[in-house]
């Protein structure tokens, strides 16, 4: 079922297209329903087309594990595999449907090929918020990368700090003993260390 | 007739999609530029106005921090510096300096946001090129959260491990993030 150009009128990617554009635009999407725990797309998989969320949430997740965190949450507006319209490689991540229901529009990859070799006035804005919404969701990922090695340092800090305590208080050389060890209580007894493990923390 | 700036610029990626006419627009919006060794391009902080295109000579991208000096690539002709720039207008990640003598083209972003404005197909198709930059970093950038977090997950090692280790190990990880942040400019 095409949406309605009314209902366009409200998604960000289509915000610069005048009315008569939109109309032109809606025969070449469709718009879905989904449920629950759908699987969108895996990680891996070829790509065909884009979503853009209308109403409802969509997790990302880096692998495939069904308890593993969604490193982002996609909401109303928000665009689902848009790479796919640019380069068309194999999707980079999962999305699955975390609210009970989730509707969305497809474009087709083969479908924006087409307007963009036409070059067509309203394919060229389309692409251009296209471009503006991946380069702000690569800084985004950047920051997430940061995010996620401090995280590894951190807790590779803990670890070494229980295991360097236990040799300077001269306690057991048990592994089991040394996780009850808690880094933070540490610092009262060896301040030079606590004062390292600080110095990493504030960089 | 052979024009040397439409040869040039016809052998870069990002151009060489663009017709002679498009090619001549396009380079109404930039301006050849040079510095000598030691002088900078631009500085980590500054603000994003323009990207490059290097035509002769070598620059270093680089962090200064209180630890020391970060660097983190070389460039030489043909590169493309800070074209995402040309979309979001951010600060510099980086600190670029010529190593030696340099020359090279500028395209300033306000020209070239009127270009796209104004949909002018050479605007268009840079646009497109710099959307293929983007996902190749997108799809990069995701793959090193996905080694990062698969080694969180891993059993630790049991063996003794001394505490010097951590500080090896720690300028390459976060050189990573460096890297990471470097490449989004």
């Amino acid at each position: 079922m095409n949406p309605k150009p009314t209902l366009l009128a409200h998604v960000p990617l289509f915000s610069e297209l005048a009315p008569k554009e939109l109309e032109l635009l809606s025969h070449h999407l469709v718009m879905k329903e989904l449920l629950a725990g759908q699987v969108i797309f895996r990680q891996g998989e070829a790509a065909s087309s884009c979503f853009i969320v209308l109403d409802g949430e969509i997790g990302v997740y880096l692998d495939d594990a069904e308890d593993t965190e969604a490193v982002a949450i996609l909401e109303d507006g928000a665009l689902v595999g848009q790479m796919a319209l640019i380069d068309g490689k194999r999707r980079s991540a999962t999305c699955r449907v975390i609210s009970t229901t989730v509707h969305v529009i497809e474009l087709r990859r083969d479908d924006f090929e087409r307007l963009i070799t036409a070059q067509t006035p309203f394919a060229y804005k389309i692409l251009d918020k296209l471009v503006v919404d991946l380069v702000k969701r690569l800084r985004q990922t950047n920051e997430r990368l940061v995010d996620a090695r401090r995280e590894q340092n951190h807790a590779a800090m803990q670890k070494k700090t229980r295991e360097a305590a236990a040799r300077l208080v001269g306690g057991p050389k048990d592994r089991t003993d040394l996780d009850d060890l808690d880094p933070d209580s540490i610092q009262v007894f060896i301040p030079s260390l606590e004062q390292r493990m600080r110095d990493r923390r504030n960089k | 007739m052979s024009n040397p700036l439409q040869d040039f610029f016809g052998r870069i990626p990002l151009f060489s999609g663009l017709t002679p006419d498009e090619l001549t627009e396009l380079i109404r919006a930039i301006q050849p530029t040079q510095l000598s060794k030691g002088q900078f391009l631009f500085k980590e902080g500054d603000p994003g106005d323009a990207a490059y295109v290097v035509e002769r000579g070598e620059l270093e991208v680089f962090l200064d921090r209180p630890e020391g000096q970060i660097q983190l690539a070389v460039l030489g002709a043909n590169a493309v510096i800070g074209e995402i720039t040309l979309i979001d207008g951010r600060k510099r990640t980086a600190s670029v300096k010529a190593i030696d003598d340099v020359s090279l083209f500028r395209l300033d972003q306000q020209e070239f946001s009127f270009l796209r404005r104004n949909l002018r197909p050479a605007a268009f198709k840079v646009l497109r090129g710099i959307a293929h930059t983007v996902c190749d970093r997108l799809r990069e950038t995701n793959d090193l959260i996905s080694k990062t977090l698969s080694e969180e997950i891993q059993q630790p090692k049991l063996r003794e491990e001394k505490v010097e280790e951590t500080e090896s190990e720690k300028p390459k990880q976060g050189i990573l993030d460096r890297l990471a942040f470097w490449r989004t400019s």
